[in-house]
């Protein structure tokens, strides 16, 4: 084909190929892997400073109270808030409450006072541009993304202790990494689909080819790994120093997994890896759970 | 709620999972036709990367897509098509450079050094909104940003005069401009 029929491919008119639903799955896999790099406290402080009254988990308690009064204190009312941010799902709210504490309890206080007056700020961007309903400006845009940089490395400090509190079981991190891999997400994420249940905690490690990501989630919670771990052709369940183990592998997809449960702490981590033996996978998980 | 015909578009506008679904199950066969036949003498994994890439591109900006299922499917069309022929330029352009013996010798010239060189969210960014002009403003956009093409050829390829396509490219460029991410690129 030239580039000139390239560039004038009918759409309408192509005899479609095939697609399985494997490759399906694949797809999917990547995208909403893709989408997870974004914690999920950083776009709740980013794009959900919202704060409902009702909020679950700490409902009446002074703890709320004092989220409450702090959130007053910093962004105004919550009724105004709720003007900046009217298309934010409620769900996410209730963690942003936990967010602010979490960070006044584990920042100093001069780091506290320029996280909030950060956050404060933000805020008052947002506002601004809802005001007279526009998009930023150069200059805008260029401090916002500043803002969130900023923002991120004072999340960073408190981040594993944050996502602790957000879910049931114990995080779990690797003791023993393979020679040559690094890990290279050094938060922790969750993945926004979970919203309402138990997070995953997902860390990432690369030697700078070959890259592996381990899934913390509750004993009985799915996420979209279920999608690529249902394609992997081959499977072995066992049992190994007391935990439940399954090995998977697909030629197809040229990848292998893990995956060990520990059903007394109510959590599963699934390990999958472009480039690791079954040994090094064993050595990696053992080494999360047995502590 | 599940995405049908009816509402994908306003569901995948809000992120939710089953309007990616549906797309997949709709979209992937045209999409995958059309990367195909641009990459078929490439290797299997690059087709499979730019399809991972299209759908991606086409779940992160869906906010920026207007129009009904029928300007969707031109649309998802347009994000393969585009990124099918980008890719096969960069492989086609890594093989010359590791084919030329004399390169890692020479000073690169002043015409290399200047060439702007677009980063993969640059051309995402100018991609979608290339997307936005009419069809021939389109073509000579993307062959000039993504196919590098001087602009006396392509006026030979649209049968258009170098004037015109001049012109087209100018107020083009313009237009485009009023995005602010693109105003610094074009202006």
């Amino acid at each position: 084909m030239s580039m000139k029929e390239w560039m004038n491919i009918d759409i309408d008119n192509l005899e479609l190929l095939e697609v399985t639903d494997y490759e399906k799955a694949r797809v999917k896999q990547y995208v909403l892997k893709k989408q997870k790099r974004k914690p999920i406290w950083r776009h709740i402080a980013v794009a959900s400073v919202i704060i409902i009254a009702t909020g679950f988990a700490f409902e009446g308690s002074s703890i709320a109270d004092a989220a409450q009064s702090l959130i007053n204190q910093l962004f105004g009312s919550k009724e105004k808030l709720k003007q900046i941010y009217p298309d934010e799902p409620q769900e996410e709210f209730n963690y942003f409450e936990r967010h602010i504490e979490i960070a006044k309890e584990h920042l100093t206080e001069e780091e506290f006072n320029n996280y909030s007056q950060l956050m404060k700020e933000q805020v008052e961007i947002k506002a601004k541009l809802q005001k007279e309903k526009r998009e930023p400006n150069e200059e805008e845009a260029k401090r916002l993304h500043q803002i969130t940089e900023i923002l991120r490395v004072y999340e960073n400090k408190f981040a594993l202790i944050e996502a602790q509190q957000l879910v049931s079981y114990p995080i779990a991190k690797p003791s023993y990494v393979p020679n040559g891999y690094n890990q290279v997400n050094e938060s922790f994420y969750l993945a926004e689909k979970d919203i309402g249940e138990d997070p995953t905690v997902e860390l990432e490690y690369s030697n700078g080819e070959a890259s592996f990501s381990t899934s913390q989630q509750g004993i009985a919670q799915t996420n979209d790994l279920e999608y690529l771990w249902q394609n992997f052709e081959e499977s072995e369940s066992y049992s190994l120093h007391g935990f439940e183990f399954v090995y998977v592998k697909s030629e197809k997809m040229n990848k292998t997994g893990m995956r060990v449960t520990v059903p007394e702490k109510r959590y599963k981590i699934t390990l999958i890896a472009d480039n690791l033996s079954k040994d090094e996978m064993e050595k990696v998980l053992l080494s999360m759970v047995e502590k | 709620m599940k995405s049908s015909a009816n509402n994908f578009i306003t569901r995948l506008k809000k992120q939710k999972e089953d309007a990616l679904d549906y797309i997949i199950d709709e979209y992937m066969p045209l999409v995958k036709t059309i990367a195909t036949k641009i990459l078929h003498n490439m290797k299997r994994e690059d087709i499979d990367e730019c399809i991972n890439d299209v759908f991606l591109t086409v779940w992160q900006n869906s906010r920026l897509f207007q129009g009904d299922t029928k300007d969707f499917k031109k649309w998802i069309g347009m994000i393969t098509k585009y990124k099918a022929i980008d890719r096969y330029r960069q492989a086609k352009r890594q093989i010359e450079l590791e084919h030329s013996d004399t390169l890692l010798e020479q000073k690169p010239s002043i015409i290399q050094t200047d060439r702007p060189v677009l980063q993969r969210e640059d051309r995402n960014e100018i991609l979608l909104a290339i997307c936005q002009l009419d069809d021939i403003d389109r073509e000579i956009f993307i062959m000039k940003y993504y196919l590098e093409l001087p602009n006396s050829k392509i006026a030979e390829n649209l049968g258009l005069s170098k004037a015109a396509v001049d012109n087209r490219l100018y107020r083009g460029k313009k237009r485009l401009a009023t995005n602010t991410k693109l105003r610094e690129r074009f202006l």
